[in-house]
């Protein structure tokens, strides 16, 4: 299995929101060129079903529009800012693993939030990716137990610990975007 | 009850007496096969009723081969007073014209909770738009959980209130959304999503029950309890 590097995004909340509620408009209304607009395509590259919802409920591989894709690409142009890009791929190994990070619950806790892809929104999950968000006092706190633990803590752990204490408000982690 | 049924029971996916129920129908076919396998029957202890040797299922096949003497008696010693036995033997007493049992059901079909489980079950597999609808209007009053009504409008009949259910429901719980697109749309290159399928079945055990019973007849059941209230 391939991995990726994780990289932290700072979200912006309310632009995400608004994507998400128009997302959901676009596909109940079944508005074609609604849709085409949001992604930033033709018309015709989304009409291959002619239920549009019906995109998004097909596995990614099975979806030749690339259409999966093109929404998380919508989502990171419009509320994503990247903050920290890792040059390990040993990082998530490291977070979810290294034992004085582990044997800080609360530090741990806020590390299982940032990489669970369920907590962020469906169009942002991708096949196998690594995911997750965490809101800014939660990442401050984890910033702050991290930068504690330091003197313990491996050099990516620690680049990663810089990157997430620069980045002000919620945060988003993502290996596919 | 194993902990994962407790769980399912207090996520409102199962309610408890179904979830004994399916329990003893496990037990029950285990034994079976057990049974199979013994040589010689062991005599039955003296002064012990005999554990009940039906199952749901039995009930619905005697309805579909048409024995309703067989499926009311069936019911009568399934029913434990809640759950989907209680609702399948009203809507037996219903169908059968048997004014006294309904009359002495009815307070318990009212009392089912949680509220919202039943009327959407009935909701997803009433072929009339409109009456399907007033069990959603219904269910949401009695505080269902959004991926439940959203469950529901994605099985709608109505293709505009269904594509609004499938939006929805992607939204609130993408892995029931893509089980449901597979397994009850059957849509082309749609696949379960493991995450979603204990979800999946907890909820469809009952309405696959519901439809194969009759639906007609148990949403009248529903809709007497409220009118008797």
């Amino acid at each position: 299995m391939s991995r990726s590097k994780l990289v932290l995004y700072r979200l912006d909340r309310p632009a995400l929101k608004a994507l998400s509620e128009e997302v959901l408009r676009v596909l109940t209304a079944n508005d074609t060129a609604g849709l085409a607009s949001l992604l930033g395509l033709d018309a015709e590259a989304v009409l291959f079903r002619p239920r549009l919802v019906d995109h998004f409920l097909v596995p990614e591989r099975g979806d030749p529009a690339g259409l999966h894709a093109a929404l998380r690409k919508a989502a990171k142009a419009r509320a994503l800012t990247p903050s920290f890009a890792s040059d390990s791929l040993a990082l998530e190994g490291r977070l979810r693993a290294f034992e004085p990070l582990r044997d800080d619950a609360t530090a741990a806790a806020a590390i299982d939030k940032l990489l669970n892809p369920k907590r962020v929104p469906w169009y942002l999950r991708a096949s196998d990716a690594t995911a997750g968000w965490l809101e800014a006092k939660d990442a401050a706190e984890l910033a702050r137990r991290m930068d504690r633990l330091k003197g313990q803590l491996t050099p990516e752990l620690k680049s990663f610990a810089q990157g997430l204490a620069s980045i002000p408000g919620d945060v988003i982690a993502h290996d596919s975007l | 009850m194993g902990w994962l049924d407790k769980l399912k029971v207090k996520l409102g996916v199962l309610d408890a007496a179904d979830a004994a129920a399916m329990e003893e129908d496990d037990a029950l076919l285990a034994q079976r096969s057990r049974a199979g396998r013994d040589r010689g029957e062991r005599p039955p202890i003296d002064g012990l009723e005999p554990a009940s040797q039906q199952s749901l299922e039995e009930v619905l096949a005697a309805k579909e081969r048409g024995d309703v003497v067989e499926m009311r008696r069936l019911l009568r010693e399934l029913d434990r007073g809640k759950g989907l036995r209680l609702v399948l033997r009203a809507a037996a007493a219903l169908e059968a014209g048997d004014e006294a049992e309904l009359v002495e059901l009815l307070p318990k079909v009212r009392a089912e909770v949680p509220a919202w489980r039943l009327a959407l079950q009935l909701a997803s597999v009433l072929d009339d738009a409109a009456l399907a609808e007033t069990f959603r209007v219904r269910a949401e009053a009695a505080d269902a959980p959004k991926w439940a009504l959203a469950w529901s409008r994605a099985l709608s009949t109505d293709a505009e209130v269904q594509r609004r259910g499938l939006a929805e429901l992607l939204v609130v719980d993408a892995a029931l959304a893509r089980t449901v697109a597979a397994r009850d749309l059957k849509l082309e290159g749609a696949q379960s999503d493991g995450d979603a399928s204990e979800r999946y079945a907890g909820f469809a055990h009952g309405r696959q029950c519901i439809r194969r019973f009759g639906a007609t007849s148990v949403a009248a059941v529903v809709l007497r309890a409220g009118a008797d209230a």
